[in-house]
């Protein structure tokens, strides 16, 4: 594992330079790093997402929650593979979770993921989150690559080990009927071809894979009613199948992609309604020391802290043999909402910008 | 002459039954309108989120409250719900109530129906239920059996999405064969709900190890009482390849349940079933169309054939204004979908099917009474769906000859039915028992979490007395009759009440539960039995105003769900059930709808 994701672009680098996996200890090794970086996209989009008032700003929300669905069960997905190759996952420690700003790829050049509440310039960060590959020059795209050795990877080890590459436990991945409310299915991983389906789901997904023939003018695979609601435009009308980048584009432009619109053309449907007052104004990059003076904010930071713990607890039992564990922590999930949402909404004494207070996102060693 | 538009089936109502028969008929490449009375808000996922802020901003939280009244298709609510002073209708809602006592029931009118605002429990009959006149020598029975109908209770439990265990629902594990329901047979060894169980509540799990080897002695013999979960048309964990349909408009939202305890009257995400679900599978077929806002009044008859010839609607172009106009259409197949009172009320207006004198006749519920107090232990009330277990034993035997049977609900949201608790709690204590601060939180933590309710749904037999009329007299904005009802409840249901409050007493003692239920003559639904009094709810669970059988002169329609008196009309939903019994009966009436699609497919082929 590693430490910070601060040395990732390190970590990538020296992937690049050497001769590819030729060991099983480093396939599971970047797996876990693969489930690292799929995991630190989640509290910049879940931040912004709290901040927003459910019923003045649907469109947004939905949006959103969307793209925080999918990139679980990306993890979902990287977990399975770790497991059916006989890994061990490790979802519970301090070192699992980056203290924000940290570098992200965006698949050209590093960035800083803030933890921010949803305006502009969050926007303008999870665009560079999920920029897709097509969009920038696919010989510097990096984490495709990653993804990409891994499969490079898996392929060396089944010519080496054959079959017994796959040797996990099948009982102890986590089905399909645990992960819903997003797009894709969890599919068994049992050999190379199931492996490279689900680490395929991640990159087309999500990440984006090099295709060499995109064309940015080509039309979005959207039909004539996709994006247009009668009378009001808040919200969308049909399922949308627009992939991250562009679900945020169109809040960014305040447009809906509609039927005939390209990467090209950018979003030319209807307005949608976006309340930027109706905020809560977190802090960015919420921390222990912004609290150091203020013990119940610090008091109600640890609640929250002491939550996301449990619920890394919990995962990590689900990653480890015991799937139906995912069903506590489901409810964990919703707790943790709520305590985000209690800290919201208080505002910090003595802020000249009105900041409020959020939540640091901490996995507490100490928490027995 | 405009000429009359033409379709293959006109089915009148988007509720369940309509949906159902509409993608059903629309699947096999049939020509499908689907006429409905109410708006259609609800069609596009934004529209559902304007009935959720319609619920927000309401102050009375009844079924009906997301749901906006309108006024060129009415719908009754629960607060119309009064005493009635003898000779003299009580006229506060949509229905006239002409007593003795009132009917508490609502329906929603708006497209997707009702089951917009159900709670979602799919339970299916008992075998013995079918043949209660036989097995008890009360009420009707059935043409058709348990046998005819299994196969179109698994289509009907996969069509609207239901999460149980059969392992459980069969009942085998309850020592009272009277109501062992068999799910397995030749054609279906393995048969499973299409999701996982609902996990049951803690006060189920509590309640179940409390409740452990106890019985009751109804009519001279004892029975069990047992704690089974309850199966619900509610999104869970799929099963093989089964995938729950999530919100229309929305689908990633709702593929499962939330815990939002919101189920009546609306679910915010639409993890609970909603018809809109079925008629949006509908639309897919390039078959359907629904056309809303339109109010069919009039069935006419072809006198040479006595078909329904055409099938005459008011269109009006909103629901704040009474102006509409007439269209005219005509159908292969008629289909009357649109619940079980507007049913009767349209055959009743139009003068047909009711050669038997029954339409609007055997009007049913389950007269809901409600048992609670508070519960020696914090049980988590207010959190969950509205009910996940129930004691379903006490639902058949050798007792149906002296009383009638009942199913006890067991109710996750404390005393929300009863008192309307916390809404409508809490204000009283700020007001009236002067508690603020840190007292009034101490004593809501003390005692909320703690609040426990049952809901007995007792059988009531039909009565030819129990119906729906017309009458010049009333009718409603655009010129439509009202419905005028007359009802009552009989001993033999009163009966049934009686020994639920024993059975209630016996089990709040077992667990040390401290009594807070009152019936009082003030309650509309107030009624007394050998000198004691209880009351009644409704349960929502209108039935039995066209009901089948064997006959013409017995009944509305035939098994094949038809109209005894014209060939190409079908009358579909809960009014077609002889006898009530004691299941929530939307399952059974989509079995139903299932096989009248059947039957209307083979006409069609004809």
């Amino acid at each position: 594992m590693l430490q910070n994701l601060q040395n990732l672009q390190a970590y990538l680098c020296e992937c690049e330079a050497d001769e590819g996996i030729t060991t099983l200890a480093q396939l599971h090794q970047d797996l876990q790093v693969a489930m690292q970086l799929e995991f630190a996209t989640l509290p910049p989009y879940l931040c912004a997402m709290y901040t927003i008032n459910e019923a003045t700003n649907p469109s947004v929300y939905h949006a959103i929650r969307s793209v925080v669905m999918e990139e679980m069960f990306h993890l979902v997905n990287a977990t399975n593979v770790l497991l059916a190759t006989g890994g061990t996952p490790k979802v519970n420690c301090a070192s699992f979770v980056p203290t924000y700003p940290t570098p992200l790829p965006n698949g050209e050049t590093w960035f800083e993921v803030s933890l921010l509440k949803f305006s502009k310039s969050a926007l303008q960060t999870f665009k560079n989150i999920e920029v897709p590959a097509d969009l920038v020059d696919a010989n510097k795209e990096t984490i495709g690559k990653f993804y990409e050795r891994i499969q490079r990877g898996m392929s060396y080890l089944q010519n080496q080990l054959g079959d017994a590459l796959f040797s996990g436990d099948p009982s102890h991945q986590i089905p399909a009927k645990y992960y819903y409310g997003g797009g894709g299915e969890v599919t068994p991983v049992t050999d190379l071809a199931s492996a490279n389906f689900a680490i395929n789901a991640i990159i087309s997904q999500g990440e984006g894979k090099p295709s060499g023939d995109w064309d940015p003018n080509a039309p979005f695979p959207l039909e004539e009613d996709t994006g247009l609601v009668d009378g009001d435009h808040d919200l969308f009308n049909q399922h949308r199948e627009l992939a991250h980048y562009f679900r945020f584009d169109e809040l960014d432009q305040g447009k809906r992609y509609v039927c005939g619109d390209s990467a090209a053309s950018g979003p030319t449907g209807p307005t949608i309604k976006i309340d930027w007052d109706d905020i809560y104004n977190m802090h960015p990059n919420p921390s222990k020391k912004l609290y150091h003076d203020l013990p119940q904010i610090q008091k109600l930071n640890r609640e929250f802290n002491l939550i996301f713990t449990r619920l890394l607890d919990e995962l990590n039992t689900a990653f480890n043999g015991q799937p139906d564990n995912l069903i506590p922590a489901v409810k964990t999930m919703y707790e943790l909402k709520y305590a985000a949402k209690t800290l919201m909404r208080i505002p910090l004494p003595n802020s000249p910008e009105g900041f409020y207070a959020g939540p640091t996102w901490e996995y507490l060693e100490d928490s027995q | 002459m405009k000429q009359c538009e033409h379709f293959d089936v006109v089915i009148v109502g988007g509720g369940i039954s309509g949906g159902i028969m509409a993608q059903q008929l629309g699947a096999e490449g049939k020509r499908v309108l689907v006429l409905e009375a109410g708006a259609d808000t609800g069609k596009t996922f934004s529209g559902y989120q304007k009935y959720m802020s319609t619920f927000f901003t309401n102050l009375i939280k009844i079924p009906n409250s997301p749901f906006p009244q309108n006024l060129n298709a009415p719908q009754p609510l629960v607060t119309d719900v009064s005493k009635i002073a003898e000779g003299k209708p009580s006229t506060n809602g949509y229905f006239v109530q002409r007593g003795p006592l009132p009917f508490s029931s609502t329906y929603t009118r708006a497209l997707g129906g009702t089951t917009l605002h159900w709670l979602g429990t799919c339970l299916r009959m008992l075998p013995e239920d079918f043949k209660i006149k036989t097995h008890f020598g009360h009420g009707l029975d059935w043409p058709i059996n348990y046998d005819d109908l299994k196969p179109y209770y698994e289509k009907a439990e996969f069509g609207i999405g239901v999460a149980g265990d059969a392992d459980e629902q069969n009942y085998h594990n309850i020592d009272n064969p009277a109501v062992h329901i068999p799910f397995k047979s030749d054609s279906s060894q393995d048969y499973d709900y299409p999701m996982e169980k609902i996990p049951q509540s803690y006060l189920d799990n509590e309640m179940h190890k409390g409740l452990e080897g106890m019985t009751v002695n109804l009519s001279g013999k004892d029975y069990p009482v047992d704690v089974v979960s309850t199966p619900q048309g509610r999104n869970g964990m799929p099963r093989g390849n089964f995938r729950p349909r999530g919100a229309v408009g929305n689908p990633d939202l709702g593929q499962r349940c939330e815990g939002n305890s919101n189920c009546v009257p609306i679910c915010p995400v639409q993890a609970k079933y909603n018809a809109l679900k079925t008629l949006d599978d509908a639309i897919a077929t390039g078959n359907v169309e629904i056309r809303s806002q339109s109010v069919a009044f009039n069935l006419e008859v072809d006198p040479s054939t006595n078909q329904i010839s055409k099938v005459h609607y008011k269109k009006y172009q909103s629901p704040d204004s009474p102006d509409y106009h007439c269209e005219t259409v005509s159908g292969t197949v008629v289909v009357l979908a649109s619940h079980a009172v507007e049913n009767a009320k349209l055959m009743l207006a139009s003068n047909v099917g009711n050669s038997s004198g029954l339409v609007g006749c055997n009007l049913m519920d389950h007269p809901t009474m409600l048992t609670w107090g508070l519960m020696p232990e914090n049980i988590g009330a207010f959190r969950g769906p509205g009910s996940t277990s129930g004691i379903p034993s006490l639902r058949g035997g050798e007792f149906r000859k002296d009383h009638a049977a009942f199913r006890i609900e067991i109710g996750n949201w404390g005393w929300n039915w009863p008192t309307g608790a916390p809404i409508a709690t809490v204000p009283d204590l700020i007001d009236e028992k002067n508690l603020y601060g840190e007292q009034l939180k101490a004593h809501i933590a003390a005692t909320y979490p703690r609040m426990f309710r049952f809901g007995f749904l007792v059988e009531q037999l039909p009565s030819v007395n129990n119906r729906v009329t017309i009458d010049p007299a009333y009718k409603d904005r655009l010129g439509n009759y009202r419905p005028v009802i007359d009802y009552d409840v009989n001993d033999y249901t009163r009966a049934g009440m009686a020994a639920a409050k024993r059975v209630s007493d016996q089990i709040f003692q077992r667990l040390g539960v401290e009594q807070y239920t009152q019936y009082d003559e003030s309650q509309p639904g107030y009624v007394t039995y050998q000198g004691e009094g209880y009351s009644y709810n409704g349960a929502g669970h209108l039935v039995g105003t066209h009901i089948m059988g064997s006959s013409k002169e017995n009944s509305v329609v035939n098994a094949n769900q038809q109209s005894w008196d014209h060939p190409n009309l079908y009358l579909v939903g809960c009014g077609n059930m002889p006898t009530i019994s004691t299941s929530n009966p939307t399952l059974t009436m989509a079995a139903l709808t299932y096989w009248a699609a059947d039957n209307v497919k083979k006409a069609l082929q004809n």
